[in-house]
């Protein structure tokens, strides 16, 4: 038991370093890719909140709503750089924030499917916003899996911090985690942060 | 051990050297290191290993057997100049593949033996043809063609053994679809942008 919460520690400090800069080619491309969404404090909490609401949930929501996340984010990308506008990018990823901290602080279990649809509703907003950076980067495709996979990290990290949930105080820690996030979500929102 | 640090070595980024050959390093070398730095191959060799992995080796060693044919005949083409209209149209055409391979992960869908023949004929054939080096003459660009069909080769065996062997766990079948999910999310977001009008 004791083990779970030293990776869970061990997972949210590595997905918190950052160091910004863009760099060239192949690497360059990676690195600025993997370092986008860690970057913005508003993808990091949205990505934590799937993970965590996704090991709240319990199987199948614990790997479902990981894959469909970065699937429908594709999408959102997709739209971005195909130029289809796109309107209050930028709410939409702070509602993301606010959206999904409350549904980890007030506990709410949907059916999976809704879950899911929500998840997917968020991730268009975050891939619209990283897909408007992969035409100015050095690689593309290597860009796009620096920060594909950086997401699934985040959802990791939130994932790890979701199993807290196994011990009758790790809910509540875990529902708190929900609460400062839609906080910081909040804060986006309105400006704050 | 061995396979996790091939892992860690084929996805750790590299130098730009895509379809250029590095300057120090012989013909072989070139041609073996060729895939690692170009990543739509990456990209679909390993969601190729991961859907051969996950199909069941056995069940589809013949598909294993249309790779290697594939991949022998994209090369012999590549070796005598044969290109697929133009560079960007290749790139485009091996990432809708690794789309359409990836995605077969994710959703784990059991494919008929003919469909996984002609996937994997398919792949191999598109990777061979893409990995001409047009900077080196007739006969170093064949042996650098050699090197990239091994490494190609290697490339899909990695990922197939370790996907085969992850059936046996719940999570670690979760993880094989992980991973193709994000193989599927990069590719998508790249053919996006080489199908935009402005690109």
């Amino acid at each position: 038991m004791r083990r779970y919460l030293y990776y869970s520690i061990l997972l949210m400090i590595l997905s918190g370093p950052a160091a910004a800069h863009i760099g060239n080619g192949l690497a360059g491309g990676f690195t600025s890719g993997l370092m986008h969404p860690v970057l913005g404090l508003d993808h990091v909490v949205a990505m934590v909140a799937v993970g965590l609401w996704g090991a709240f949930l319990g199987s199948p929501a614990i790997w479902l709503l990981p894959v469909v996340f970065p699937l429908v984010m594709a999408f959102g990308g997709a739209l971005g750089i195909l130029g289809v506008p796109m309107p209050a990018v930028e709410t939409g990823i702070a509602l993301s924030g606010i959206g999904l901290g409350l549904m980890v602080a007030l506990a709410v279990r949907p059916p999976i499917w809704v879950a899911a649809l929500l998840v997917g509703f968020f991730a268009i907003f975050h891939g619209y916003a990283h897909g408007a950076e992969l035409p100015t980067s050095a690689s593309p495709l290597a860009f796009s899996l620096g920060f594909v996979i950086s997401t699934g990290l985040l959802h990791l990290a939130g994932i790890a911090l979701g199993t807290l949930t196994r011990w009758p105080w790790g809910e509540g820690v875990v529902r708190a985690g929900g609460g400062v996030i839609a906080l910081v979500g909040g804060g986006f929102l309105v400006g704050m942060l | 051990m061995k396979a996790r640090l091939f892992l860690v070595s084929a996805l750790l980024p590299g130098a730009a050297f895509a379809h250029s050959p590095i300057k120090g390093l012989g013909d072989l070398y070139n041609g073996m290191l060729h895939p690692l730095f170009v990543p739509a191959h990456l990209l679909l060799v390993i969601a190729l290993g991961l859907l051969l992995g996950q199909q069941g080796v056995r069940r589809n060693l013949a598909s294993a057997g249309t790779y290697i044919a594939g991949l022998l005949g994209g090369l012999t083409l590549a070796w005598h100049g044969v290109v697929l209209k133009d560079g960007v149209t290749q790139e485009l055409t091996v990432l809708a593949l690794a789309v359409a391979v990836a995605l077969a992960v994710v959703l784990a869908m059991r494919l008929p033996a003919w469909a996984m023949a002609s996937l994997t004929l398919l792949a191999g054939g598109l990777l061979g043809l893409d990995s001409a080096q047009s900077e080196l003459a007739a006969r170093a660009r064949a042996v650098a063609l050699f090197g990239s069909g091994i490494s190609l080769y290697l490339l899909m065996l990695y990922p197939m053994a370790l996907a085969e062997r992850f059936q046996a766990h719940h999570w670690l079948r979760v993880g094989v679809r992980i991973i193709a999910s994000w193989i599927t999310a990069s590719a998508m977001l790249v053919l996006a942008l080489l199908l935009a009008p402005a690109a």
